[in-house]
């Protein structure tokens, strides 16, 4: 097969740096494959990303030793411009890399500069467009398009020039379930129909690892490369996100491990239930059920007929009505665009309703300051890069408590910083932490002043998998305070795996359901108006058939399941 | 904050292109250019009447698309308090110091708020209905160069971003406690950090993106570069460009 990709005997420092950022990489990728590169964060994708861009080291300077080739031309040698043709590339955050207002102009851009002719160029705009679907985006502006829109436009404009190597880094970051599955399938068309070869970097797995043809674990060095089935064993080592399925059949020591739910899986897991007499009555299950019901006491948060309306007259929330109460840990999921981030930013007066009310402790949040509101309500958005600005991690810490009323509060501060592992890091700067350490230290800089409820907006979207469970840990930490914690989300893997009290679902600025984690995401028809896709395990139970004995949303809880009562193991 | 913001966002809003079909958005980009040219020729005479009849004439002109009033009236709504407070200025500068009479002074004032209003119409209208990219075609068919021009395009595409950051990083540190109408003016200062700083490094990180992926897709490479878009004057080019060409003639010879 002929190889489209090779990488030999790669090093890299970056510049300034005595670690190398990669290790002796050697990497074959043949033409036409399905490739994802899977590791933790930090581990180098990126890296490598940039290095088969030529990326690296034409414009990052640093040291590479080793050789690489794309398409037979010496990267390291001739440089970026010798393969622009050869490569497109989807960057983490994709809207930083479209120059042109409108999406027809943009797909046409790398064209023109590289001098094709008109005619051709409308030729090949026109087929890359159909090839994708995209036809109702043509004369869109490119600043209103969702991210998974912006994806897309980004391929086609790699298509439009033949590009035969696709290169997207962490696509699924900021998709929600729906748009996730889209990309993936889109993707794999292009690449099985067109023959263009996908080199995915990724650590969120569920979805994408029955499309492999190959993975790669890469933590500086490659640690595996072959067979997704067989690759399943070194993610869970290193922890990396796999497909719960493959988590369970792990549990229960079964092999082969399954990457998706397959006749086979409900195949082997079926004969199992079936030769071992189930010992468990449905009845002894149902008192596991989750009853948010039972901290209906003392009630923080009322929204009465919550109606909100942008500046430009569209309006995002439509009639919410939401009762939230002490101790709860509630999730807001629905698709991107949904109006949770609007409905949150209520919470402590960023936005006032333009109908209805919203009262936190009673206080009516029309006529109380951000400052009076933040009090109660600690928010922690997306970004954290869009809160850093002081000198040292502490100085952050001691920022928040400052301006509530904390003066010198250092001692609570180390403490906070403690409990969130960033005590070694107080006097360094907020920039130099990775990924993970700069959340942390987001989260951490709100529960330093001890709001009694603390709202987390996306909290999952581009961490890996030991960062989820890291997260996870300190949010159960502070539920155990009493307090109330709202996260919004569309990780429902995540969600499937945290202790919430309640999830409430919206869709179209309204809030379409809301109830206990069992319920909602074993409610079809809630799922499917809300576009949001179930667990990976939920839709297991469904099809062996069990739901009316046990409703398990990971793979734990069912692994425990299916040992205690049919002894699967 | 929120009236500067409110002011900005109209304004923005206001100077975006806009996706539509419209007698100017079917208009070629190079006579959009020279009504833009003839306008500012036209508007620098002193007369009134011409600078009325301009007014009427640029306004009725923009009737071919409707939408451009409401533009128009927000550019203007935008800049009122600034333009009031300046001619207040102005008149009692002139009275005061300058030996001029109330009446001449008003006047004066009041062919500049014409002048505005013409530019606000005029280029509300070419805004409105050209993509910076086809400004740059035009502009590059008249012999300037793209990589400078491309300058234009890029910051047209980034302003609602970096607008929206910057309002995120405003709600971010509000919710971390930070109020920026306390305190003293040098407090005041050392608070804004708080929204520049992040919208600093935001930026700069954008910008290594965006610079990364102008080599990745050949910008650059080659002076000349070509656009997928054919320019050629149709007849209703040619009509409207004899239209404003000839009108403007007439309104420079024959008004008084």
């Amino acid at each position: 097969m002929k190889k489209t990709i090779v990488l030999k005997n790669v090093t890299y420092f970056y510049p300034s740096s005595n670690t190398p950022a990669l290790e002796n990489i050697s990497l074959e990728v043949n033409r036409g494959e399905f490739l994802v590169i899977a590791g933790p964060s930090g581990g180098g994708k990126s890296t490598l990303v940039r290095i088969i861009l030529g990326l690296i080291p034409h414009i990052y300077g640093g040291v590479l030793h080793g050789e690489v080739l794309v398409d037979g031309v010496n990267v390291v040698e001739k440089g970026f411009r010798a393969i622009v043709n050869n490569v497109g590339v989807v960057i983490q955050n994709p809207e930083n890399q479209v120059v042109n207002i409108v999406v027809e102009e943009e797909i046409a851009f790398t064209l023109e500069n590289l001098l094709y002719s008109p005619e051709d160029i409308r030729g090949r705009v026109n087929e890359a467009i159909k090839a994708l679907g995209i036809e109702h985006l043509r004369r869109r502006l490119t600043h209103t398009l969702s991210s998974g829109e912006i994806q897309k436009v980004v391929i086609a404009s790699a298509l439009a020039l033949n590009s035969k190597i696709l290169i997207l880094d962490e696509p699924l970051a900021h998709l929600d379930p729906q748009g996730a599955r889209e990309l993936i399938s889109t993707l794999y068309k292009l690449c099985k129909d067109k023959g263009i070869t996908v080199i995915i970097v990724e650590h969120r797995l569920s979805e994408l690892a029955k499309y492999a043809d190959r993975i790669v674990v890469l933590n500086k060095r490659i640690l595996f490369d072959g067979k997704p089935t067989l690759a399943i064993n070194k993610l869970l080592e290193i922890g990396v996100e796999v497909p719960p399925i493959s988590r369970l059949f792990k549990e229960l020591n079964k092999s082969p491990i399954p990457l998706h739910v397959d006749s086979s899986v409900i195949e082997i897991l079926t004969r199992d239930i079936v030769n071992s007499n189930g010992i468990c009555t449905s009845s002894s299950l149902s008192s596991s059920y989750d009853d948010y019901t039972a901290h209906k006491s003392d009630r923080v948060i009322f929204i009465e007929d919550l109606w909100y309306k942008y500046p430009d007259g569209r309006i995002a929330l439509r009639g919410v009505n939401l009762e939230i109460f002490r101790g709860e840990f509630i999730a807001i999921i629905g698709a991107n665009g949904a109006g949770k981030t609007t409905l949150i930013k209520h919470f402590n007066g960023l936005l006032k309703p333009w109908r209805g009310r919203v009262l936190v402790f009673g206080k009516d949040t029309k006529f109380n300051t951000v400052a009076e509101l933040a009090r109660n309500v600690g928010i922690v958005f997306q970004n954290p890069l869009h809160q850093f600005f002081e000198k040292t991690v502490l100085r952050e810490v001691l920022f928040t408590l400052n301006n509530f009323g904390c003066k010198n509060c250092i001692d609570r501060a180390l403490e906070v910083l403690k409990i969130f592992g960033l005590e070694d890091y107080a006097e360094r700067s907020p920039y130099e932490l990775s990924i993970g350490e700069q959340r942390r230290l987001a989260i951490a800089s709100i529960v330093a002043y001890e709001p009694p409820i603390i709202v987390l907006d996306e909290p999952t979207a581009g961490i890996d998998y030991s960062l989820k469970l890291e997260l996870l840990k300190i949010l159960t930490k502070i539920i155990e305070k009493k307090k109330t914690v709202i996260i919004v989300s569309h990780d429902v893997e995540f969600l499937a795996l945290a202790p919430l009290t309640r999830i409430v679902v919206m869709a179209n600025g309204e809030v379409i359901a809301s109830g206990s984690p069992r319920e909602v995401f074993y409610n079809v028809d809630i799922l499917k108006d809300s576009h949001i896709i179930p667990p990976q395990i939920v839709e297991l139970v469904k099809l062996l058939g069990l739901e009316r004995s046990i409703r398990s949303l990971n793979s734990y809880e069912f692994a425990e399941y299916l040992k205690r009562c049919y002894n699967v193991s | 904050m929120s009236l500067e913001k409110g002011i900005i966002k109209h304004l923005q809003s206001a100077l975006i292109y806009e996706e539509a079909v419209s007698f100017y958005h079917n208009l070629d980009p190079r006579i959009k250019l020279l009504y833009l040219l003839i306008t500012f020729i036209m508007i620098s005479t002193s007369s009134i009447l011409k600078l009325l009849i301009i007014l009427v004439f640029t306004f009725v002109l923009a009737s071919l698309y409707p939408r451009i009033y409401r533009k128009t009236l927000y550019i203007l709504i935008g800049l009122t308090p600034f333009m009031i407070f300046t001619a207040i200025f102005v008149i009692i500068f002139t009275v005061a110091f300058g030996g001029g009479t109330l009446r001449e002074a008003t006047l004066e004032q009041v062919k500049v708020f014409m002048r505005v209003a013409v530019v606000a119409v005029t280029m509300t209208t070419i805004a409105l209905s050209t993509t910076p990219h086809e400004f740059v075609h035009a502009l590059v068919k008249v012999g300037f160069k793209y990589t400078y021009l491309y300058t234009l395009i890029i910051t047209v595409r980034f302003i609602p971003l970096v607008f929206n950051e910057l309002s995120d990083i405003y709600d971010s540190q509000r919710s971390r406690g930070l109020e920026l109408e306390k305190g003293g003016i040098r407090e005041r200062l050392r608070k804004l950090n708080a929204i520049l700083i992040p919208a600093f490094v935001c930026s700069l990180l954008r910008a290594r993106d965006l610079a990364e992926a102008l080599e990745l897709r050949g910008f650059g490479y080659c002076s000349k570069r070509t656009f997928y878009r054919d320019l050629k004057l149709k007849k209703t080019d040619i009509v409207f460009a004899a239209l404003i060409t000839i009108s403007a003639s007439m309104i420079y010879l024959l008004v008084p």
